[in-house]
């Protein structure tokens, strides 16, 4: 019955949105708005489609139906209520169900918002690319990834149950969600940026209206990627948080070119420059969405993600080349066309601040991109297998993050159009000295390294010049008789705090990069043992059973307080394999984590041996990684009134009109 | 924004020896000086003992049992740290280079590295190289646009003040 | 028009064809590269008598060899504690030791490229219950033809190799094999 529904489901999604995209490109050929519209109603049935059948999965696996191969596969009886939920997307079918479930909620915002602008071809355009991306979702939902398929054989009593490492922790709920939001909604601008190229108009704002879409995205992909990066620290057991993993890495491809493109796409709002760029920045972005999907689900690359082996990985590859060959042709064909005929006066300027953004930015992509599918052109040319680890990525990303973070402190003090080195001077002299300081703050306290000495010193900078621009919003923000907190929102200050968030992840990122210190201790009861200057004391092993999981559970103390509890586990339900659970204690300082290796609880020879990790400044990422989501939806909202741009270009021909009515009746 | 309300222009109002001493030359002189002494001292990388300087060595050369390519000095996995330890044990025991590696290579196979082969430096190679071209290229546009900016404003603007002056000349 | 100034007039061209072939090229390998996933293969041993392996079982010290399993269906699995395919294996193998227990099938690990004290550890917390044996110099690897572990051979009970599985073996695969080998 839930297989029945599922499929109906599916169904309708996919005729619903094939049957939407001839409605609007009948009205597009015939130049009929009405039938737009009407298009547009009937995708709506996309996202009831979705809707439904995510409502016969959840059942599924909730009422333990075993009949659906899935839910036998990444289900079991003794599998709690939550995890049985977040089951719907612990595995191929029924993430490819979820990324269907979240595209056509945008797809229908996107065609509720702009229903009243039917008329334009730009809108139809979009929508016909969205719903065609749609459309190959829900197809593969009918076939290679099918998520109601029904058991082959024997219905089986019981389910083999998620795998251990789904059910171990609560971020299951929101990580693979929040990357979806994320991954899906760029499918938007995207869909714009294809629309402007195949109607040639580019230089009216389109862009610039989606972009509330793509800082939504940004926020939504920030926040993944750091809950992901938060469950592998709190879960794998190896004390880290970033293994430059493939699929790590494929995830923070597409954020690297949102965030170029969110800064570059300033200058175009401005100046109505670097639309070419924006367009490439657009595109890359959703071309390494799917590109992510494909190398994660396509087995083609040995990863702690790599759950899953299936026949989805040759219709992803399929997808991302005929975006990219389709994107490039276009650019081809229509990118010098759209070029606009001012340029950047000064290289010491905001433009031109932005501009060297794009190419860091860029340089940072490729490096990144280069490193983790480079072990599949080695094994295509010599059949050799190599692994690229973390030696590469930092002996690139560390020079290209201290350039990103020195242009970050000058480029907010960069006036537009040109700069002077007195300007600059002037406007960055307290920041500065904040840096130096900082350095020497930290050089008195005993902190050595070059590296982490500079990224700290330009951290501060930084973050100086963030806040010196959220002061000077704020005062500015009184003294029109706004509320204080005015200096808060809005697109320059909100991108402020994101800023200070950035240096937060960074200082963690250096400190704990630099500085952490790793051993092994193994320790019968009563025993303790000193690590860094913590004294870590055994108080027992023993073993322990739950309803969902038993083991053996070791029970420490650190400098005398605290319970923590690091155990290897195994859950009840199918074949399952022991998963070790690591416990750690954290502070604004620094984080003591402990990993288990082997407890034994046998009485009378209990035996911990764990691996101490000690790391400063953990915690900074997480709070930095919340300080950037946040920062980036207060830049989403609303700030003070906008000057509206002078260049005509920028501005679409309603808000001309707008403008010089408002002129006009003398406001 | 009016131009009077920009933070330049306040400052610059602003008089006085000590600020202006500090936003000037000799004031950012001043802090590179500082800042240049501040990471001299702060770069003294702890003074190496000869065990220590054993220890990096010998953990530079032996290879991570669960991965390609790497030493256990540059990977974090259990097995490389938990190899880190064994081998700084050894070190401290007072035993010697060669009987450590052959201790290491005893328990498992093949685990002495061998500098790095061809496939090694090609990766750190091309992105290098693309990044460097890319930059040079780069710079070369952006300094060709930059100046074809300058004569096409001149010329634009010739050609403003061209026709003001001819509409002004047809006024009445 | 020379290249120089169609370069200049239209660098958007210029850069979206350098950069289609470079993804001309990408494609191309992505497209042409096998999944490592855990299906039967060919291998040259495939017939042949399994070569001989034996040693002392590190888990309990007592002499172990393939020789003295003949007659029984046993899986000679090449395993080491570090590689994650070898973890998704270790529980299949167990659920196929379990499903065939009347016909006493049997698995015998070797440890490849591992420490003895590592490849315990391994055994033992995945509850894995067969011998296994070290092969510190990489003899038994070498005459297997075992480059990346897991590798699998399934050795009938007359001694030869009846199939190689590279990437991980499934339970599924285990009974098809052993049920088709019965049925021959």
């Amino acid at each position: 019955m839930n297989g029945f529904v599922g499929h109906v489901g599916v169904l309708l999604g996919l005729l619903g949105a094939l049957a939407g995209m001839a409605c609007i490109a009948t009205g597009l050929r015939q130049a009929k708005p009405e039938l737009v519209r009407r298009g547009i109603t009937v995708s709506y049935l996309l996202l009831g489609g979705a809707a439904l059948a995510t409502v016969a999965m959840e059942h599924a696996l909730i009422t333990h139906d075993f009949s659906l191969a899935y839910v036998a596969e990444n289900n079991a009886r003794e599998t709690p209520l939550f995890f049985s939920i977040t089951g719907m997307w612990s595995a191929l079918q029924g993430s490819i169900l979820l990324w269907g479930l979240v595209l056509s909620g945008y797809l229908a915002l996107v065609g509720w918002r702009y229903r009243a602008r039917a008329a334009d071809p730009v809108v139809a355009w979009a929508l016909l690319v969205g719903l065609g991306v749609a459309v190959f979702f829900f197809a593969l939902m009918l076939g290679p990834a099918d998520p109601f398929a029904a058991t082959v054989g024997a219905i089986p009593a019981d389910g083999a149950g998620p795998n251990a490492l789904l059910q171990d922790n609560v971020l299951v709920a929101v990580h693979p969600v929040f990357l979806y939001l994320g991954f899906v909604g760029f499918t938007i601008p995207f869909a714009f940026a294809i629309s402007t190229l195949i109607t040639g108009r580019v230089g009216e704002g389109w862009l610039v209206e989606t972009r509330r879409f793509a800082v939504f995205s940004f926020a939504f992909l920030t926040l993944g990627i750091m809950l992901g990066s938060w469950w592998s620290y709190q879960v794998l057991g190896w004390g880290g948080f970033w293994g430059w993993d493939p699929v790590e890495n494929a995830a923070i491809l597409p954020w690297i070119t949102a965030t170029a493109y969110l800064h570059s796409v300033m200058v175009q709002e401005r100046r109505g420059l670097l639309r070419v760029w924006n367009l490439s920045l657009l595109i890359s972005t959703f071309a390494l969405t799917i590109l992510a999907t494909f190398l994660t689900r396509s087995g083609l690359v040995n990863s702690v993600h790599s759950f899953s082996n299936s026949g989805v990985g040759p219709a992803l590859l399929a997808l991302f080349g005929v975006v990219v060959f389709g994107s490039v042709f276009l650019i081809g064909w229509r990118g010098d066309q759209l070029r606009s005929a001012g340029g950047i006066d000064a290289a010491v300027s905001r433009e031109g601040a932005f501009l060297v953004n794009n190419f860091l930015f860029g340089a940072f992509a490729v490096v990144v991109l280069a490193g983790t599918v480079f072990p599949l052109f080695v094994e295509a040319i010599s059949g050799n297998v190599v692994q690229i680890g973390a030696p590469y990525f930092d002996s690139f990303t560390v020079p290209i993050g201290v350039a990103l973070l020195f242009l970050m402190a000058i480029a907010p003090a960069l006036p537009w159009r040109k700069g002077t080195p007195e300007v600059l001077g002037r406007r960055l002299v307290v920041p500065a000295w904040a840096g130096v300081a900082t350095i020497a703050c930290c050089v008195a306290a005993g902190v050595r390294g070059l590296t982490p000495l500079v990224a700290f010193g330009l951290g501060a900078f930084a973050a100086s010049s963030a806040i010196r621009q959220l002061v000077l919003a704020g005062i500015a923000a009184r003294r029109r008789g706004d509320p204080i907190y005015r200096g808060l929102l809005g697109r320059a200050n909100g991108g402020m705090i994101v800023h200070v968030g950035i240096v937060m992840i960074a200082t963690g990122l250096a400190a704990a990069g630099s500085y952490a210190s790793r051993d092994f201790v193994t320790l019968r009861p009563g025993q303790s043992v000193t690590v860094d200057g913590h004294v870590i004391r055994l108080i027992s092993v023993e073993n322990f059973s739950q309803a969902s999981r038993y083991g053996e559970e070791a029970t420490l103390q650190i400098d005398g307080h605290g319970d923590l509890q690091p155990a290897i586990d195994i859950f009840r339900g199918g074949s399952s394999q022991p998963v070790g659970t690591p416990a750690f204690t954290s502070s604004l300082i620094e984080d003591v984590y402990l990993a288990p290796n082997a407890l034994t609880a046998t009485r009378g020879h209990e035996l911990a041996t764990l691996q101490v990790v000690v790391q400063p400044l953990v915690a900074w990422l997480w709070i930095g990684g919340a300080v950037v989501a946040g920062g980036a939806v207060l830049a989403a909202m609303p700030g003070r009134r906008r000057r509206r741009p002078t260049d005509p270009s920028t501005v679409s021909y309603p808000e001309l009109v707008d403008e010089l009515v408002e002129q006009g009746a003398g406001r | 924004m009016s131009t009077l309300s920009l933070p330049g222009a306040q400052e610059a109002r602003r008089s006085g020896g000590l600020r202006d001493f500090f936003v000037g030359r000799l004031g950012y002189l001043l802090l590179a000086a500082v800042l240049v002494i501040l990471l001299v001292v702060g770069d003294g990388s702890k003074p190496t003992t000869p065990a220590q300087a054993r220890i990096a060595y010998l953990e530079s050369i032996i290879r991570c049992p669960s991965c390609a390519d790497l030493s256990i000095a540059d990977s974090e996995t259990t097995s490389a740290v938990g190899l880190r330890s064994e081998v700084t044990k050894y070190v401290n025991e007072g035993l010697s280079d060669q009987v450590i590696e052959a201790r290491v290579e005893k328990e498992y196979v093949g685990t002495l590295l061998i500098p790095t082969g061809d496939a090694g430096v090609v990766v750190f190679l091309v992105p290098a190289l693309l990044i460097v071209v890319g930059a040079i290229a780069f710079a070369i546009l952006f300094v060709r646009r930059t100046r074809r900016a300058d004569a096409t404003d001149a010329l634009a603007d010739q050609l403003l003040v061209d026709e003001a002056q001819r509409a002004r000349g047809s006024t009445p | 028009m020379s290249t120089r100034s169609l370069l200049r007039r239209r660098p958007a061209l210029f850069i979206a064809t350098a950069v289609g072939l470079i993804l001309v090229v990408l494609v191309a390998v992505l497209a042409t590269r096998t999944t490592q996933s855990g299906t039967v293969a060919t291998s040259p041993l495939d017939g042949q008598a399994a070569p001989a392996i034996s040693g002392v079982n590190v888990m309990s010290g007592k002499h172990v060899s393939l020789a003295s399993e003949r007659g029984h269906y046993v899986v000679v699995a090449f395993f080491a504690s570090w590689c994650p395919p070898c973890v998704t294996e270790a529980p299949q193998l167990v659920a196929f030791l379990y499903a065939e227990r009347a016909i006493h099938a049997s698995v015998l690990g070797v440890i490849y490229d591992d420490s003895v004290g590592n490849a315990q550890h391994f055994l033992r917390s995945y509850g894995a219950v067969w011998p296994a044996v070290a092969d510190p110099k990489g003899d038994f690897a070498a005459e297997y033809g075992v480059a990346n572990p897991p590798e699998a051979f399934v050795v009938a009970p007359s001694g030869r190799i009846i199939d190689w599985i590279p990437g991980g073996v499934t339970e599924a695969t285990l009974l098809q094999i052993v049920e088709l080998g019965q049925a021959a």
